[in-house]
């Protein structure tokens, strides 16, 4: 898939995914991060800018009959009951889901911990099951993958493992709007990264090393997140940046990423 | 279930209602005939308004790859056949009538031009729900432009120059159909946190 200068409000955006990559898009506003799931996934218009095997994506129903998208805030499953998911799913939407898949997935995750019937024989998912069987239910069907919210509400570390090597194993893209990002960074192969500054940036989490710093002109271009008193998180700065730092007395530390979340201000 | 049941049911289906068309005509006299079918045509429009807005507003089709280009022509191929259908009850309606009563001249009962113009009145219903599914104005306003479009249409009814409100029908339907096609090809969906 390739994203060339898409521009979302101020954000400008160059990417190409390849099939088996695992991509993570964080960012402190919601909705740009939500906006951009929908236009990748064809669902909001993008000027040309987003191409399935060379195809403009939007709206386009080879580009949809290999991907799906979820948004597992969103209450999309009303049972547990694995064969009326599957015949739902193949009559509404011709989508085939794997039926063992899923219930090995209902039963690894014990979904039926997370959810209550009702005298009307409704289920009723807390949030944390709503999202364990929107994820649940991804994860059998074999397409292309982006999922606003993967984790949202799970507390369960064990749950959160279990998706993420699912999600590994997974055949396709994976396109994730991170709301945990510390529990999901280790999977993740590249991270979009939309900055408190309006850009864009890309960046390889197990490369990349970030720097947490007082804010100043000369890091003005490395610049992600405000941080608390006046202290920015920046990617990678260069050492001669560094040492200008240095010699001005700014006082710089380095940060793991997955401790972003921490040092953001509110 | 098996397809051989399938088929015995929706036979039975049929049947029952066009029973329960005979019934209600055989039950009624002819006037008041042309006010049940004129009620009937504005149930189904009513009906094909909200199922053509719950189609696009449903955005888990558009997550399980429902693409909106396809909801619309589907939604458009139903309509079309609902049509087809309710002209096909009028007729039954016609005949059912003359059964009972073989008195009543047809030509009284049976006017063309009224019958046309409520087929077009359930695609134009369609086609508005769907507009109104596409369009991003406050939610309180939508039924009541659905209520202003149901009491002009009813007026409508009583107008004399048929021809006249038959081709302003046209007209505005092709018209939506057009404003709905090229909508679906720009939407962007409103996002709320």
């Amino acid at each position: 898939m390739k994203i060339q200068k898409l521009q979302l409000q101020n954000f400008n955006i160059n990417i190409d995914i390849k099939n088996n990559e695992i991509i993570g898009i964080i960012g402190r506003n919601k909705i740009i991060v939500e906006e951009f799931l929908l236009t990748i996934a064809g669902i909001n218009k993008s000027k040309d800018n987003c191409f399935f095997e060379d195809v403009d994506i939007y709206d386009n129903s080879y580009y949809f009959s290999k991907r799906i998208y979820l948004n597992c805030i969103h209450d999309n499953v009303g049972t547990l009951k694995a064969e009326k998911i599957v015949d739902a799913i193949a009559t509404v939407y011709h989508k085939d889901v794997e039926k063992d898949v899923l219930n090995d997935h209902i039963k690894n995750l014990s979904i039926h911990g997370e959810c209550e019937i009702t005298l009307a024989y409704e289920y009723k998912f807390t949030k944390a099951g709503n999202t364990l069987i929107n994820m649940a239910l991804a994860l059998s069907i074999d397409d292309n993958l982006i999922i606003n919210n993967p984790t949202i509400h799970i507390t369960k570390k064990a749950d959160v493992d279990y998706l993420k090597v699912n999600l590994k194993n997974h055949s396709g893209f994976k396109i994730l709007g991170i709301d945990n990002l510390l529990g999901l960074v280790d999977i993740l192969d590249r991270l979009i990264v939309f900055t408190d500054y309006d850009e864009g940036i890309i960046i390889e989490p197990e490369k990349t090393e970030l720097y947490l710093v007082e804010d100043c002109l000369d890091i003005k271009p490395y610049r992600l997140f405000k941080g608390y008193s006046n202290r920015v998180i920046t990617i990678d700065i260069p050492k001669d940046i560094l040492k200008k730092c240095d010699r001005n007395r700014i006082k710089y530390t380095k940060v793991n990423i997955n401790e972003i979340e921490k040092h953001i201000s509110n | 279930m098996k397809l051989k049941n399938i088929y015995l049911i929706r036979g039975s289906g049929v049947l029952i209602a066009i029973l329960a068309i005979f019934t209600a005509v055989v039950l009624n006299s002819g006037a008041f005939n042309v006010i049940q079918l004129q009620r009937m045509y504005l149930l189904v429009g009513i009906f094909a308004c909200g199922f053509g807005y719950s189609e696009i507003a449903d955005h888990m089709k558009l997550g399980f790859g429902i693409t909106r280009f396809s909801i619309f022509r589907n939604f458009t191929i139903v309509v079309l056949f609902v049509d087809g259908v309710m002209f096909l009850i009028s007729i039954l309606f016609i005949a059912f009538t003359k059964m009972a009563n073989p008195a009543i001249s047809i030509l009284y009962f049976f006017d063309y031009r009224l019958i046309i113009y409520f087929s077009l009145m359930i695609y134009f219903l369609g086609q508005f729900g769907m507009l109104l599914g596409n369009i991003k104005i406050p939610e309180y306003l939508k039924p009541i432009l659905l209520l202003i479009i149901i009491i002009i249409l009813a007026a409508f009814i009583k107008v004399n120059n048929k021809f006249l409100i038959n081709s302003l029908l046209i007209l505005f339907s092709v018209g939506l159909s057009i404003i709905n096609y090229l909508l679906i090809k720009n939407i962007k969906i409103e996002i709320k946190l």
